[in-house]
């Protein structure tokens, strides 16, 4: 009994079946038929335009501009070779590459293949008056990203390229599509979150002659969010071209928020090479250029700080109280440990001197006095509180945080116990220590804010909302020890016979500190870092100049023609 | 033994490696090149017809006694995927094993059914009380929630439908059946909070496929094109337009019905629907010919699960039901499935042999 129940309900489901089968395939066959042989049924996906980025001025350095491709849909062609000819002829190819493009399309019949990308206004217009004569010929309208100051800034704006496919498995289901853009570096790739549209589309039907019929479906594209950087690109230009022909970085940064007003770097690539696919040969020279022009030196490379570092040896042994600012060491030419010489980069030596001489003449046998004093313990305690080794938290992608040595990194990494002469190289930068410019530049900022370290950011606003957050840690250094070291750094570029007296402007004060870092390589890298005015600083400047010789020369003339600019547009007012 | 029912169940499996080819095959410069997954389904059905000749010829209650072991170890599997499954997909529902990779939930439903057997036979006594019946329910429990959680909504739902029928058949009081029957409907809002929202999604698409043609109804509108446009005859075998477009995703697992309707149209739809027919009648006559109440709560365990998994599959691929993700058993392409599901006709032909014997 209950079996025979439990087979009713079974062939119950079974006519039910048989049912919305036949009404589907007999009655409604003819409405189906159509939409699918007749390919009435079209998607039509509709992009999302990307956000532009900006400037602090509200200057437009990236945005998404109209290009045009020429696609064929190969079931549609009715006559190949006339439709090659035409082609050949407007877009000015051979007849060899179009028929070869032309037939790519015969794997995959139904979908667009394209012919010739981005081919232009003046030849899209011809070409779209003519598309009716040839079935199968059409102009796909696409979004192409324009950067409008070419390489400006080209390191922080970062560039785009098309998704590939491990990386389309992961991202599908954030509304990722195969042959989307996506942010491969700088701003684009750290905030591709919100430059990215999210993309629409319409599902409709149309008439043999393509023309649409009605809209089954409807999704409204979302455009992507601007962005608005910290950057001001007038000087980021200047900048940009003080570096030309050099390697190396320049960032000027507002050492009370964190702003990074300019971060330039050389050598540096033109981002817009990324977009068509036909410049492969172009992005793989880039690839492989020994001089790693895709590398945003300001933030992923690292280099020893030298002298620049002795601001930190100088704050430590004043904090910890193993001298006071009257202490003086006497500097002969050289220094002494054991049987090892340490040489001041003065062979005659610098006299008797205490730390202001001491900073202004980047005596080396000071600060190599200071470091026997302090030890490696309180070296580097100190090196990591202003933010050396550890990452600054700026918006991009790609930061390195250097090497922050200590005698336990040393074991691990080489096996070896720390010496004391590894600490006598330390307390002037030299040896292990590797920072990025970023790092000096938030260093050296230290001195311009009244002691606080600050994080540095790149992003303002993002839409209508303000993102802006200002990090500041307070390093807690007594008044009386951040006095000392601006003292020195003062005299550094004011004093006649200062280190850096290269970088000295006449209607403002500039106070801050040069670096000569040597290399495994026989040449040196010229570190300068300051800020300005002196009294209530408004901009650091850190100049990185590498493998470009004494810091002195060209990384403090380099500097004071930033701080002249910034003065000319006014950035040093109050 | 039941031939007329082992010959169904061959053809079934056959279609379905003929219908694989046909959503997988791939065409270049003018000839046809069948894909590699043809050559695994190829092998999944050789596997499965040799454990269903195991089975059959096997003693179905000495392989009861074994009935709490596998369904506790499948239970291990599911809770091992929850908790160290790598997702795809979206869900965690595959244990890799190198080569190839195994779907515990597809052989729960097997397990599920010993497991339930044995319980219902060893306590044959005391079916029709009220403790027993709760008894039942709670030793299915474990299985629908780990699988509920991978998340596999049609899995999870298809042991309910198996769970009730075998209490039915095997006189558990219709009252306590119907009531949890309206206790499911009242409780539906509630488990709707528990869905993930990609589930939420394709129940509303279900409801209006238009809302969204690009995502979730996609599927659903394609897949009526594609059986639809088949007309009574069909394209053809390899002729489908919507499944060689690739408008048909899925179109070798769990869409593989939309193909075989494009293809052979209502024709080729009634041939197969009416092959599992063949097969659910013979079933339900080794029902009612088992000679203990073992073999009839095992027999009416396997025809619910192939007729729900038949009747939920097609309903969905024309837009009766909304997409759940259950295969059509033996037909859509994944090396479970089909071994699972010839194993579990061999079990109705073990029990047919007793029979006859």
């Amino acid at each position: 009994m209950r079996t025979k129940i439990f087979a009713l309900v079974l062939i119950i489901a079974l006519l039910m079946l048989l049912t919305g089968l036949g009404y589907i395939q007999i009655t409604m066959h003819e409405r189906y038929r159509l939409l699918s042989e007749e390919n009435r049924l079209k998607i039509v996906p509709l992009m999302a335009p990307r956000g532009c980025i900006f400037d602090r001025r509200g200057e437009v350095l990236v945005k998404d501009i109209l290009s045009f491709n020429a696609c064929v849909l190969y079931n549609k062609i009715k006559d190949v070779d006339s439709l090659i000819n035409v082609l050949s002829s407007v877009l000015a190819l051979p007849k060899e590459t179009v028929r070869e493009n032309v037939m790519k399309s015969r794997k995959q019949p139904y979908s667009l293949t394209c012919v010739a990308r981005d081919i232009g206004i003046e030849k899209a217009i011809p070409l779209e008056e003519i598309a009716m004569d040839y079935p199968g010929l059409l102009l796909e309208v696409s979004a192409k990203r324009e950067y409008t100051r070419g390489m400006t800034a080209s390191n922080v704006l970062g560039y785009l390229g098309f998704i590939n496919r491990s990386e389309f498995d992961k991202l599908k289901h954030y509304g990722y599509r195969i042959n989307d853009m996506v942010g491969r570096d700088g701003i684009e790739k750290y905030y591709d979150d919100y430059l990215r549209g999210t993309h629409g589309g319409k599902q409709v039907e149309v008439d043999h002659f393509g023309r649409e019929v009605s809209t089954l479906g409807f999704k409204e594209p979302g455009s992507g969010r601007d962005v608005y950087l910290t950057i001001d690109i007038e000087l980021q230009e200047f900048c940009d071209g003080l570096l030309k022909e050099k390697r190396g970085s320049i960032i000027v940064m507002d050492p009370n928020t964190g702003a990074v007003l300019v971060m330039a770097n050389a050598p540096s690539y033109d981002p817009s090479v990324f977009i068509d696919s036909s410049n492969a040969s172009e992005v793989a020279s880039l690839l492989k250029d020994k001089n790693y022009p895709l590398l945003n030196r300001a933030i992923s490379g690292v280099y020893p700080p030298g002298s620049v570092f002795k601001v930190v040896t100088a704050t430590a042994a004043l904090e910890t109280g193993v001298i006071t600012e009257a202490t003086s060491f006497n500097c002969p030419g050289y220094f002494a440990l054991g049987r090892i010489v340490f040489n001041c980069w003065r062979k005659d030596g610098h006299g008797l001197q205490a730390l202001e001489d001491g900073i202004k003449n980047s005596c080396n046998v000071y600060f190599f006095n200071l470091g026997r004093l302090l030890g490696v313990e309180r070296l580097s305690r100190s090196a990591g509180k202003f933010g050396l080794g550890s990452l600054t938290g700026i918006d991009l992608p790609g930061e390195n945080a250097g090497v922050l040595p200590t005698p336990s990194w040393k074991k691990k990494r080489f096996n070896e116990s720390w010496y004391q002469g590894d600490t006598i190289n330390y307390s002037i930068g030299q040896g292990y220590l590797l920072c990025s410019p970023i790092q000096i530049a938030r260093m050296m900022s230290v001195f311009a804010n009244g002691g606080y370290l600050v994080k540095p950011y790149l992003v303002s606003r993002v839409g209508d909302i303000p993102v802006e957050t200002v990090e500041k840690t307070d390093l807690a250094i007594s008044d009386d020890s951040l006095e000392a070291v601006r003292e020195g750094l003062n005299k550094v570029v004011n004093d006649p016979r200062g280190t850096g007296m290269k970088a000295k402007l006449g209607n403002v004060t500039v106070a801050g500190k040069t670096g000569t870092a040597q290399t495994s390589k026989n040449k040196t890298h010229g570190w300068f870092a300051g800020f300005a005015p002196y009294e209530d600083a408004k901009i650091t400047v850190l100049v990185f100049d590498e493998y470009g010789g004494k810091g002195g020369y060209y990384a403090a003339e380099t500097a004071s023609k930033v701080f002249k600019k910034a003065k000319e547009m006014g950035l040093l007012d109050g | 033994m039941d031939r007329v029912l082992l010959l169904g169940a061959v053809l079934i499996a056959l279609l379905g490696i003929v219908f694989v080819y046909s959503a997988t095959w791939d065409r270049a410069d003018g000839e046809n090149i069948p894909s590699a997954l043809v050559v695994k389904q190829s092998m999944w059905v050789l596997v499965g017809l040799v454990f269903l000749f195991m089975t059959s010829r096997a003693d179905y209650l000495k392989m009861l006694d074994f009935a709490y072991l596998a369904y506790a170890l499948n239970l291990a599997a599911l809770v091992f995927l929850l908790l160290f499954g790598g997702e795809r997909y979206g869900a965690r529902r595959w244990i890799d094993l190198g080569p190839f990779s195994v779907q515990p939930s597809e052989f729960v439903k097997i397990t599920v059914i010993l497991a339930l057997a044995a319980f219902l036979g060893e306590r044959r006594e005391r079916i029709g009380t009220l403790k027993n019946y709760i008894g039942a329910v709670i030793l299915v429990m474990p299985a629908v929630l780990l699988i509920f959680l991978q998340p596999d909504l049609g899995t999870a739902l298809v042991i309910l439908p198996i769970l009730l029928v075998m209490l039915f058949i095997c006189g558990e009081s219709a009252r306590y059946i119907l009531s949890t029957i309206a206790l499911g409907f009242l409780s539906l809002p509630i488990l709707w909070s528990f869905l993930k929202d990609y589930q939420k999604t394709r129940l509303m698409v279900f409801l209006n496929p238009d809302l969204d043609p690009l995502g979730a109804g996609y599927t659903i509108i394609q897949s009526k094109i594609a059986i639809g446009s088949g007309g009574i005859f069909g394209k053809g075998w390899l002729s489908g337009t919507q499944s060689y477009l690739e408008f048909l995703p899925e179109r070798h697992t769990d869409f593989i019905f939309s193909v075989i309707g494009e293809e052979w149209g209502f024709i080729g739809a009634l041939i197969l629907i009416g092959l599992y027919a063949l097969v659910i009648a013979r079933g339900i006559r080794i029902i009612s010919s088992a000679e203990d109440i073992y073999g009839k709560a095992i027999a009416s365990g396997v025809v619910t699960l192939i007729a729900f998994q038949v009747f939920v599959n097609i309903s969905m691929t024309i837009g009766l039901m909304p997409v759940v993700g259950l295969p059509l058993p033996a037909i859509s392409y994944g090396g479970s499935n089909t071994i699972a599901s010839l194993i579990s006709v061999g079990f109705l032909l073990s029990i047919s042999r007793r029979v006859n014997r």
